[in-house]
């Protein structure tokens, strides 16, 4: 121990007097600059090997390093989005030019994989992609993490589900991959495992945020995404549906560097939804003139925005830091709804020694949004689908609303419901890491997410539709621990080979705790809108906590740097699974190779390719988090009737042997870089099979329970996804950069027991046995033998009739086939049939993102595409039958024969659209002025101009295809019902940088 | 590499410790299954929560749905369910909501009586509490399989955790109900219930509702002096009743015909026509509904006149009655009637055509009827139509319809008009698709 203090003391003075103790000291200074010559800012340099010798260049791109013993050192320079580079010190002064060359396709980049040992994405059989600043685009102007990822990733579906000031964010990586669970990815900011629960605390109606809507996406350096099984299996099972990596800015070494960032925004509705516009209404059969309002005119309104920031950071050589503030408010399109968001980062990292760094953060955010309950239940938007407009909805002049009918009178819920949502939010993380010897590399991550939301709900007492008035509170407080060790060695075998083994651990704890109060009188004040518990008539308290764990050991080999071959093996569990059953072995294996590095290809190709490499990979994954805790009981609910405390079991029926679903995934694919890192690519097969599928199957009834999780059912994705970015122009004036990527996915759900479960959306959107998740179920039209519309003697579309023929298939279910039956008048005629009317997955998604430089201005364009996905438009019925719907209007005018629009309410079908669509998500123009005057304090401005989602080229008949009426549901999807369009965006940005 | 020993080790297991491991969690919110069902205080709690589930849940089924088939209520709405359930035939699909909720329901409140009367005896407790809960979870056994039969053919006897329930026939169903009800009674005449026990059900008559079902249940399996012989041992004046408290507890059928722009209501006159439609000064009508806002269908979903509904059924708290007095007596009037003793039937029909001292106020207050005393046939009418008013919205009538009525064929393509449009419903698609034992639909 004596020894160890001594050692200790030795370190300390070490750390403290490093510079000044040692002698032989080499000066090296040099530039670092891009292909064109510009300097570049804040590319690090350090010696290989050792955390405490480093730095960073200038705003003039050069830098001034004392390096002891420096002859034979490596200096390393690296930069995100460019490949590193590395010099061979002479042990002399040396003055270095250094021009870095694009990584056009990050293939140099470093990435974590959980397994400690950073690896480059070179060296990594399974497909990454990576996303630096440069690359995400105008953080500045996006609310959310996850509307940055859109358009950007190869195979990864991202929806806006709704165009809420806050709304929420569905991203699928390969697809679904899971009936239970969700299928949203993993995300992971700076180590810790974050929450990002979708709760819906108040009925929105189907809307809800994602908590990742607590995080400043102004904060994000780069972001690391994981598809897929082998890439998860590294992970380990809580990763299944991929992992999304978020790395957050991180000081520099320097003077301190002060940013001020400030905007203003200006959200509106694209365009409207469709309405009765004819200035007539029915009078015994006679069409008589009346006025014909349009509600959408008090519903939205044309929303301001506005954020400021400031972060500053800097550092010295040991202890680098990056403070950060901002604020964000944003307007929604509908009135009295509105996002408020507060955010304070820390990030510290402290070099203790020359082999260990210790790096500790924290985010805190503090936000309210304001809603409006639209969607599937009630609220504004669903009084337009159901309402007569020719009632003119405006309050009286003694301040009382008209009664419209069964449905809230859109005036009155705008003016008077308040639906608000309070998140207090924090993350925090210690990481250490610790190079105590050649080769060895220990990482420890402790992360630490709190998450506490409050719903409130009040509704005054003298509302229409709710004449008591109403108020609730809910609370969803969140715990998450995560504790991750990962010790790697890396042994160099001889000058070709080296041999790389890691072995790690992780554990992760969970706590839920929500409570809830409700109260169904309440007074008719506007402000006083607590809920009094005393007199409450409803709530909730409900606890649970949850763990899951993994242990892993893998094996790497490299061959000169251009064969990597990796195997792994993990075990993970999850307490939320029977005991037999919770723990369960995965394994993956990879490998990947840089042809271009072989003699033969070099004299076939010569310099034309930059490199080439293959890749493939074969991984097994779990499900770990698709179980709620508990719910392998058979629960009773504890009721209190009439006085006396009841135990009921819940529909049900437990089941404890349940397992976690398994994924086994290959891939396989390469990689390009070609004209000197002007073009390049990536492309992508991968097939997934999920076996062991979790259903909540539907039991016999006679069971005397309604469902049980079985693990029967299977399901695959199947698809391609590729990624090419290309210079085609790069002078130092001007530059042209174009990217784009195209993903294809086909799912399907081959077996589910029982055939058919329900997903949602009463009943119409399905999980079938050989169908893709979530297709649309329903009546459908009539139609001759030859297929065409069988109208009815007024020439009125009509519903389908007949009887089911059961037919087997391949798993041996009888599965039920419709089969049209015709009377002797050749009209429909037996029971309403059904069958499978839509899809709502994509054939393929699609984007093209151009950008041109010149000299300081920057001009960015996005496009999105969407192709071959379906959408299940409620509003377009509603219309078919109710007085303020579209068609209505049309009979009224005659320009459709009365009567024809009420038949297609009962067809489902008649209310499939095509969900396709082109969009120009984003036009982006920034000029950065330079402040020439090297002692200014004032470094530079930019000014942005962001235009977003400004228009859609599609042929739907509502404002936007890109809509999902029950939010980040798993299995429903596609479906709009008095959904909030997503507003189309301008906003402008200023951001200056002090020094 | 001792330097890592020495600082990293320790380090390790601080973190370790800091973190801990713990793979078990107890559900703090719910007891188990093993729990509810090896106690005294579960069982008892089970006890209570069957009355609870089936008088908010089950019995919103038990009384819409052939409610809607035999035109005690009319559809005002455009959804599916109540459509297809008011024009019955064969468009009634197997996965209507209305008939797969009355069929599931049933079955797991017959799966929760089941549960009691399977673990029951393993489980120390007052003989007399033991006893009270041997009866009760018997009556209650008896009460879903008889409400199952009179909805579907054929019906499970016993749940099946397997899934794969034997299907039984309506004679063997009614057996059960009686032998069901039958030992309950033995049960309590050998062991009187304890305070304990009765104490939950403060406004259960135990002993009176097993005698009123027995009478119920031999009258459909034609036991007639048997059911008579239930029926005398009723006391008439006993109250026993299905309770809401108005919050938690609501009363289901104010909650789907009242509550709030309802789907379906009751139709005018009970949906009576022709010789059944109720007698002027018939206080039933008045008691059971308020015709002063009257409503039109649209003829797509039959065109009937709707009307308000009052009755046990106008506020979310009011309760409802197990068995009405006026079922008892007319049990008698339409066992006599089928043993042949007709002046006997017609008295018990005048009984209630005469009544002014319900307990629970249901007083036609008409005179004796006036109709032929010797003719069955006639006897048997006025029978149906005596208890279409006395026994509205209890969901008797399907039975009734199809007892008293049986040459009348629903037409397979359905209809709006038909006394009923079903002799029995389809089973539930759950069912079939997971129950290889499911009988064929019944034809109509």
């Amino acid at each position: 121990m004596k020894h160890f203090y001594t050692k200790l003391t030795v370190l300390f003075v070490l750390i403290l007097f490093a510079q000044a103790a040692i002698a032989q000291v080499a000066v090296v200074t040099g530039k670092v600059t891009d292909p064109t010559g510009s300097p570049l800012v804040g590319v690090s340099v350090y010696v290989s090997g050792n955390l405490s010798l480093g730095t960073a260049t200038d705003v003039n791109g050069t830098f001034s390093l004392k390096v002891p013993n420096a002859k034979g050192e490596k200096l390393e320079f690296s930069f995100m989005g460019f490949s590193k580079q590395t010099v061979v010190l002479t042990g002399n002064n040396q003055n270095l030019v250094i021009k870095m060359a694009p990584d056009l396709m990050n293939l140099n980049e470093v990435v974590v994989t959980g397994t400690g040992s950073i690896a480059t994405k070179k060296q990594i059989g399974a497909s990454i992609s990576m996303l630096n600043k440069k690359q995400l685009g105008d953080l500045d102007n996006t609310v959310s993490v996850g509307a940055a990822l859109q358009g950007k990733i190869a195979g990864a579906y991202v929806t806006r589900n709704s165009g809420n000031p806050s709304g929420g964010i569905s991203i699928r990586l390969r697809g679904a991959s899971t009936l239970t669970g969700s299928s949203d990815p993993l995300y992971i900011v700076d180590g810790v495992i974050v929450n990002n629960e979708s709760a819906q605390l108040i009925n929105l109606g189907g809307y809800s945020q994602n908590r990742l809507v607590d995080i400043d996406p102004e904060n994000i350096d780069h972001i690391v995404v994981l598809k897929g099984a082998a890439a998860a299996a590294i992970y380990g099972s809580r990763a299944s549906n991929g992992v999304v990596q978020i790395f957050t800015k991180r000081g520099k070494e320097g003077k301190p560097m002060i940013t001020f960032s400030t905007g203003v925004n200006v959200n509106q509705l694209r365009k409207e939804f469709p309405y009765n516009t004819a200035q007539l209404k029915w009078d015994n059969g006679v069409a008589v003139p009346a006025t014909r309002y349009n509600y959408q005119d008090y519903i939205f309104q044309t929303a301001l925005g506005y954020r400021n920031s400031i972060n500053i950071s800097g550092g010295s050589k040991k202890t680098k830091y990056f403070l950060s503030a901002s604020q964000l408010y944003n307007g929604g399109i509908v009135t009295n709804t509105d996002f408020d968001r507060k955010n304070f980062n820390i990030r510290i990292e402290q070099v203790l020694a020359k082999w260990a760094k210790i790096s500790a953060g924290t985010m805190i955010s503090y936000n309210t949004s304001s809603d409006m309950p639209n969607g599937k239940n009630y609220g504004p938007l669903v009084s337009l689908l159901f309402a007569d407009n020719a009632i003119n909805p405006a309050p009286d002049e003694y301040g009382n609303y008209p009664n419209i009918g069964w449905m809230a009178n859109p005036y009155e819920a705008i003016d008077k419901i308040k639906a608000t949502t309070t998140n207090h939010r924090s993350i925090s993380d210690i990481q250490i890491h610790l190079t105590p010897m050649k080769g060895l590399l220990v990482n420890y991550v402790l992360g630490y997410d709190y998450a506490y939301s409050d719903g409130l709900l009040f509704i005054p007492k003298g509302f229409n539709t709710q004449p008591n008035g109403r108020s609730e509170k809910n609370t969803l407080s969140t715990t998450m621990v995560n504790s991750d060790l990962n010790i790697s060695y890396k042994f160099d075998v001889n000058e070709f080979i080296s041999l790389t083994t890691g072995i790690g651990n992780s554990y992760q704890y969970q706590e839920n705790n929500i409570f809830g109060v409700i109260n169904d009188k309440v007074g008719a004040m506007d402000n006083v809108i607590v809920t009094d518990p005393a007199s409450s008539v409803g709530g909730s308290d409900y606890r649970s906590k949850a763990s899951y764990w993994g242990n892993y050991i893998q094996q790497s080999f490299s061959y000169k740097n251009r064969i990597f071959l990796t195997a792994a093996a993990r075990i993970d569990g999850a307490s939320t699974f029977g005991e037999n059953e919770r723990n369960q072995v995965y394994g993956k294996f990879s490998g990947s190779y840089s042809i271009s590095d072989e003699k033969y290809w070099k004299k076939a190709f010569g310099d034309l390719f930059d490199y080439f490499r293959i890749r493939g990979a074969w991984g097994q994954s779990g499900n770990l988090t698709a179980l709620d805790p508990f719910q392998i009981y058979t629960n009773y609910n504890t009721l209190n009737y009439m006085g006396n405390i009841g135990f009921t079991p819940s529909s049900m029926e437990g089941n404890p042997n349940l397992k976690p679903e398994r994924q086994v995934e290959y891939e396989f694919g390469f990689d390009f870089s070609m004209f000197k890192n002007r073009f390049g690519g990536e492309f992508t097969y991968y097939n997934q099979n999920i076996t062991d599928l979790l259903v909540n199957r539907a039991l016999s009834p006679s069971t005397g329970y309604a469902t049980q999780f079985t693990n029967v059912g299977t399901m695959e994705n199947k698809g391609i996804e590729i990624l090419v970015r290309g210079i085609p122009i790069q002078k130092a004036n001007f530059s042209w950069e174009v990217s784009a990527t195209f993903s294809h996915n086909k799912n399907v759900t081959p077996y589910i027991e029982g055939g058919k479960l329900s997903l949602g959306m009463w009943g119409t959107s399905i999980a079938m046995s050989g169908q893709p998740l979530g297709v649309f179920y329903g009546t459908y039209f009539a139609t001759t033998a030859d297929g065409n519309l069988l109208l009815d003697a007024n020439g009125f579309v009509q519903m389908a009739k007949g009887h089911y023929e059961y037919v087997e298939n391949e798993y041996g279910q009888s599965m039920a086939v419709p089969v049209q039956d015709y009377d002797a008048n050749g009209q429909p005629t037996g029971t309403t049939l059904r069958k499978v009317i839509g899809d709502p997955n994509p054939k393929y998604v699609a984007s093209l993102i151009n950008t041109l430089k010149y000299k300081n201005f920057t001009f960015r364009i996005q496009l999105d595409m969407v192709q071959g996905n379906q959408v299940m438009n409620w509003n377009k019925r509603m219309g078919y039958l109710f007085p303020g719907g579209e068609p209505q209007g049309l009979e009224l005018t005659g320009e459709i024969p009365v009567g024809s629009s009420r038949p297609n309410f009962f067809i489902f079908e008649s209310f499939i659209e095509d969900g396709s669509y082109v969009k120009i998500r984003d036009i982006y123009l920034s000029y950065n002025l330079k402040i020439k005057n090297s002692k200014s304090f004032l470094r530079s401005i930019l000014f942005s101009f962001d235009g977003s989602n400004i228009a859609s080229f599609d042929n739907y008949s509502g404002p936007d295809p890109e809509v999902n009426t029950e939010g980040q549901s798993n299995g429903v999807r596609g479906q709009d019902m008095a959904n909030v369009p997503i507003p189309k965006v301008y906003s402008f940005g200023m951001s200056f940088k002090f020094r | 590499m001792k330097k890592l020993n020495k600082l990293f080790i320790p380090f390790l297991f601080a973190t370790l410790l800091l973190v801990g491991c713990e793979k078990d969690f107890v559900n703090v919110n719910q007891p188990t299954e093993t729990q509810v069902l090896t106690t005294k205080s579960g069982l008892l709690g089970l006890a209570v929560g069957l009355n609870a589930h089936f008088a908010s849940s089950t019995y919103y089924y038990v009384a819409e749905v052939p409610g809607l088939s035999t035109r005690e209520m009319g559809d005002i709405s455009t959804y599916i369910t109540p459509a297809e359930l008011v024009l019955g035939g064969i468009p009634l699909s197997d996965d209507n909501t209305g008939v797969s909720g009355l069929w599931a329901n049933l079955l797991k409140d017959k799966g929760m009586a089941e549960n009691i009367l399977a673990n029951v005896d393993a489980v120390t407790m007052e003989p007399g509490t033991k006893s009270g809960l041997k009866a009760y979870a018997k009556w209650f056994k008896a009460l879903t399989l008889g409400y199952l039969a009179q909805n579907f053919e054929q019906v499970p006897i016993d749940n099946q955790l397997d899934g794969k329930a034997q299907f039984n026939s309506r004679t063997e169903v009614l057996a059960t109900c009686i032998s069901l009800l039958e030992s309950a009674q033995a049960e309590i005449a050998a062991q009187p219930v304890s305070t304990e026990f009765s104490s939950l059900f403060p406004n259960l008559d135990l002993p009176n509702v097993i005698n009123a079902f027995l009478a119920r249940y031999n009258l459909f399996a034609g036991n007639y002096s048997a059911a008579i012989t239930a029926a005398d041992n009723v006391d008439l004046t006993s109250k026993s009743l299905w309770e809401y408290d108005g919050t938690t507890f609501k009363n289901p059928v104010y909650m789907f015909a009242v509550y709030n722009n309802p789907d379906t209501k009751p139709q005018i006159n009970f949906g009576l026509t022709g010789k059944y439609i109720p007698e002027q000064g018939d206080g039933r009508v008045d008691f059971y509904l308020d015709a002063s806002n009257p409503i039109v269908e649209p003829p797509s979903v039959g065109g009937h006149t709707v009307v308000d509904l009052r009755g046990f059924f106008d506020s979310e708290s009011k309760s409802i009655p197990v068995y009405l007095p006026g079922e008892i007596l007319l049990i008698k009037a339409e066992a006599y009637a089928q043993s042949g003793d007709l002046p006997k039937a017609v008295q018990f029909i005048n009984a209630v055509r005469e009544k002014t001292n319900d307990e629970f106020g249901v007083n036609a207050g008409l005179g004796p009827w006036a109709g032929d005393v010797t003719n069955k046939a006639d006897i048997m009418d006025e029978i149906f139509k005596q208890r279409s008013i006395e026994l509205f919205m209890s969901g008797m009538r399907l039975e009734d319809s199809r007892r008293i009525h049986p040459d009348l064929v629903p037409p397979v393509e359905g209809s709006y008009t038909n006394e009923r449009n079903r002799n029995f419903y389809p089973y539930p698609f759950d069912e079939r698709s997971n129950n290889p034992n499911t009988p064929d639909n019944p034809s109509i």
